[in-house]
């Protein structure tokens, strides 16, 4: 079969999991249930938008949450009824205070600024590579937030901004996971996917080759960020709300945890790293005597819960040191046994 | 017979699908120099680095003075009296010659034999004494190569296998090198030679093996094989005529 | 002129500590190509064993229980490696900074779970925060100590890394680490000393934060880790010469930057602090002392 129809079958092989899941628990679950469902394919999102940098031209990224966070408040303030940001937000630079989007313009919108940002920070950061790179994304974490923490007219600082129109549910979620999880295999496996994953390995030997490396990775950390925007956009439409630290180290860390375990070199393991993250979270949580707490916010590592979660991560490391899912997709590895002897 | 101080029995080397090495089998005798020859990409420096312990040895045993050290860690190997100047050289550029032969001594427990060492080898290679607090890293290939051997030497092994000595240096150089291994020999010492360039490697060896696309294609006499120019055309490319 | 001196010890004392820790993180990232994102960790095991020696004897913060501090981040430093990193030693570099993060997370919860969220507190003793004269200014005697006790030991590294045996295999394994096993040096114990002195480093760096905060809790080695990371990037990852500038460098920048920005953006600070060091960062990519990389050498 042709190497698209190939992806498309591979991408809807490695759907149906998020698919599943989500289907089991809208049928089953309660309505704690069901949030948590729903932050498990925002989760899901992210990490794909993650994976298409990372896993493609491998550099550890921890900027990524940047642009959640922008796209985030972007669509935030431009959708909070004009009444309510009078109060909070008044003085709110270029008159944001005064008009209001509907939640698919403001989406457009905040993922366009996201992107655009990420393609002026993109610039800068595509010409290093290995460590240095890894460190300016982090720079970019920390200006991000810092600026978002204290620009109080357009963000009321690190108080929350309220009154954000929950326009997000569980099927429209689901279906903007289903096509990232398309996307994000399709941009693997296209000419650029391809030859970027081919310069991970060997730098010098790509461009030599005459593949622009650096274009390569610009493409990839933009379109990256986009999914990521998009992610963004749809968390604050499923909370009605937003402050700068759900866009900072703990979602950063628990998102590269998700994507390195679930292995970064396929969207398949970034869908695995999430789907074993969260359900090993939820068992944990089901475990311990406290009272569940509704995830309102990223769940924190706390207690017992945490304790089992760094022993997961470190044994899965132990035995599976490039992830659960290897380094294919799940229909790679598949054909791969099929064709064996 | 008396029992070789090295022995490779069968040994092959594997990285993944690829078969670098198949089933060589290979000795040493103490006080003798063996060549082991080979064109590039033959699978010589696979079979030392997985003798020395750096890969893994796929199939066979690896037996020195009798003891299978198969699966001893490089360390363990060096301990036990096996010296290497790996191809490349590999000087620890970034410390001085006092310290490379200094880290080269660390195998051997007896300072009076370090002491004697340092000094036996320092008056064999004279330039080492003159770049004694410089940075290895500043020395000509040559010089390097010097220091590489005697870096091996200190801890005072009972074999060593010298990989590539004449790899990337100046004819007049490369006859330098040979004449320092020649002494090494006089010495008494048991040597593995590990070299493309048969004609030198052949004239000082006592036994050479012809290793090529990982496997033994010849084993005999180096005066044999120095006089066989159909072996060394058809295998190395290169006649022995002079 | 006292102001001066007083922000130039501050800066040099916050500076002292980062570059520690930057070092830390250096010799280990050097030996092995470990990044060793549970470094935060070690600072907070010591400084829990502190709390529970101060707890159960009542020996306050001093010169008992500083050794101990240290000691326990040696040992748990030492066993770190035996245990979690060990067996992701030859793996991808990803997988080791997971495998490290896990740690790191397992080590905090386990706080968590077993002594409490909050902060407990750790009395420090009067005299670390009195003032005293040197003449030019008046200083804490806890700025003084941070300066001199770490000028001692950035000497005494240098001592062990250029005298003897085992400083030398480290320097010669962050050059080539299979050579250093072909000339006879049992690998573990390279790495293991490695470790021992990335612990020592972040225990005495654990006592002046612990001092200057008067209490333990379980997140207290994030942030130091975190500006230590970039310290040593700054500097030249792997390189320890440049940890110890890249500390200094950013302990002035963040004291450069706390006395100079006007109070209405003063929140910013840390933002300009990483504007800087992604310049600077953009301008060197190998670090202000690393070495840059060449054709031909091994690449990311």
């Amino acid at each position: 079969m042709t190497g698209s129809l190939r992806s498309l079958k591979g991408a809807a092989l490695t759907a149906m999991l998020p698919i599943a899941i989500a289907l089991v628990v809208i049928a089953l679950g309660d309505g704690a249930q069901v949030r948590i469902l729903s932050i498990f394919l925002i989760n899901l999102i992210i990490v794909v938008g993650l994976q298409m940098f990372m896993g493609n031209s491998n550099i550890v990224n921890l900027g990524h949450v940047t642009f959640m966070g922008i796209a985030g408040y972007a669509a935030a303030i431009l959708t909070i009824p004009t009444t309510i940001k009078q109060t909070i937000i008044p003085n709110a630079p270029f008159a944001l205070a005064t008009f209001q989007l509907g939640p698919i313009e403001a989406g457009l919108v905040a993922i366009a600024v996201a992107m655009a940002i990420a393609l002026v920070v993109g610039v800068v950061i595509t010409r290093e590579s290995g460590i240095s790179a890894t460190i300016l994304t982090l720079a970019l974490l920390v200006i991000t937030h810092t600026v978002l923490a204290n620009w109080v007219d357009l963000t009321r600082g690190m108080r929350a901004l309220y009154g954000v129109p929950m326009t997000a549910n569980v099927w429209s979620l689901l279906a903007a996971a289903v096509v990232t999880i398309f996307f994000g295999r399709w941009f693997r496996d296209s000419p650029f996917g391809v030859q970027l994953r081919a310069s991970g390995e060997s730098r010098v030997a790509a461009e030599s080759a005459g593949v622009n490396v650096r274009l390569l990775r610009l493409v990839a950390w933009v379109l990256g960020s986009g999914i990521v925007a998009l992610g963004g956009v749809l968390y604050v439409y499923l909370i009605g709300s937003v402050s700068p630290k759900s866009f900072y180290f703990d979602t950063t860390l628990l998102t590269l945890a998700m994507l390195i375990l679930g292995g970064m070199h396929s969207v398949s393991g970034a869908v695995i790293g999430v789907v074993v993250v969260t359900a090993g979270f939820e068992i944990m949580r089901f475990f311990e005597t406290s009272p569940v707490i509704l995830g309102v916010q990223l769940p924190e590592f706390l207690g017992l819960t945490g304790f089992f979660l760094g022993l997961i991560i470190v044994l899965s490391m132990a035995l599976r040191p490039k992830g659960l899912a290897g380094t294919d997709e799940v229909d790679e590895s598949w054909e791969r046994r099929r064709k064996k002897p | 017979m008396t029992r070789a101080m090295l022995e490779l029995e069968s040994v092959s080397v594997d990285y993944g699908a690829v078969k670098a090495v198949q089933s060589v089998n290979l000795r040493v005798e103490e006080g003798e120099v063996v060549a082991l020859l080979g064109p590039n990409g033959a699978g010589k420096t696979s079979l030392i680095s997985a003798v020395m312990g750096i890969v893994p040895v796929s199939a066979g045993t690896v037996r020195f003075e009798g003891q299978d050290i198969t699966l001893a860690s490089p360390e363990e190997k060096v301990r036990k009296g096996i010296g290497i100047s790996p191809e490349g050289r590999r000087v620890f550029a970034n410390l001085t010659v006092a310290e490379n032969l200094q880290l080269g001594a660390s195998a051997q427990l007896d300072k009076e034999v370090r002491a004697a060492q340092l000094a036996k080898y320092l008056e064999m290679f004279p330039i080492l004494k003159q770049r004694y607090r410089q940075k290895a890293g500043t020395l000509s290939g040559g010089e390097q190569q010097q220091l590489a051997i005697s870096r091996c030497l200190m801890s005072r092994p009972r074999i060593v296998m010298l990989d590539e000595p004449s790899l990337g240096l100046a004819p007049v150089i490369v006859e330098k090198i040979f004449d320092l291994i020649a002494e090494l020999k006089a010495s008494g010492l048991t040597i593995l030679l590990v070299e493309q360039n048969a004609n030198e490697a052949l004239s000082i060896a006592d036994r050479a093996y012809l290793l090529h696309s990982g496997r033994l294609r010849f084993e005999g006499a180096a005066q044999e094989l120095f006089d066989s120019d159909d072996l060394m055309t058809h295998y190395m490319g290169v006649g022995t005529a002079q | 002129m006292e102001y001066v001196v007083q922000q130039l010890l501050n800066a040099l004392s916050i500076g002292g500590n980062y570059a520690l820790l930057a070092l830390g993180l250096a010799i280990v990232f050097s030996v092995i190509g470990l990044v060793n994102f549970a470094y935060g960790e070690v600072i907070a095991v010591a400084g829990y064993v502190m709390f529970a020696v101060f707890t159960v004897t009542g020996i306050a913060y001093g010169w008992v229980l500083m050794p101990i501090g240290i000691l326990a981040a040696v040992v748990v430093s030492i066993a770190l490696e035996r245990v979690a990193f060990r067996p992701v030693r030859y793996a991808p570099a990803a997988t080791g900074l997971l495998t490290a993060f896990g740690v790191s997370i397992l080590i905090k919860n386990f706080f968590i779970t077993v002594v409490a969220t909050r902060s407990k507190s750790v009395p420090t003793p009067a005299w670390l925060g009195q003032q005293i004269d040197i003449g030019i200014a008046r200083i804490q005697v806890i700025q003084l100590l941070e300066t001199g006790v770490t000028a001692v030991a950035l000497l005494l590294l240098l001592l062990i890394l250029r005298r003897t045996n085992i400083g030398l295999a480290m320097r010669a394994a962050a050059r080539d680490f299979d050579m250093v096993r072909m000339v006879g040096i049992n690998a573990n114990k390279v790495i293991a000393a490695a470790f021992a002195v990335s612990g020592f480093l972040a225990g005495l760096a654990a006592i002046f934060i612990i001092a200057r905060r008067g209490v333990v809790d379980p997140f207290m080695g994030f942030t130091p880790v975190l500006k230590a990371f970039v310290a040593a990037v700054l500097g030249g990852f792997g390189s320890l010469g440049g940890a110890v500038v890249g500390g200094f460098l950013l302990g002035a920048l963040e004291v450069f930057f706390q006395l100079v920005l006007p109070p209405s953006v003063a929140g910013y600070r840390d933002a300009f602090v990483f504007v800087l060091v992604a310049a600077i960062l953009v301008w060197r990519p190998q670090g202000l002392v690393g070495t840059k990389r060449q054709f031909g050498d091994k690449d990311e």
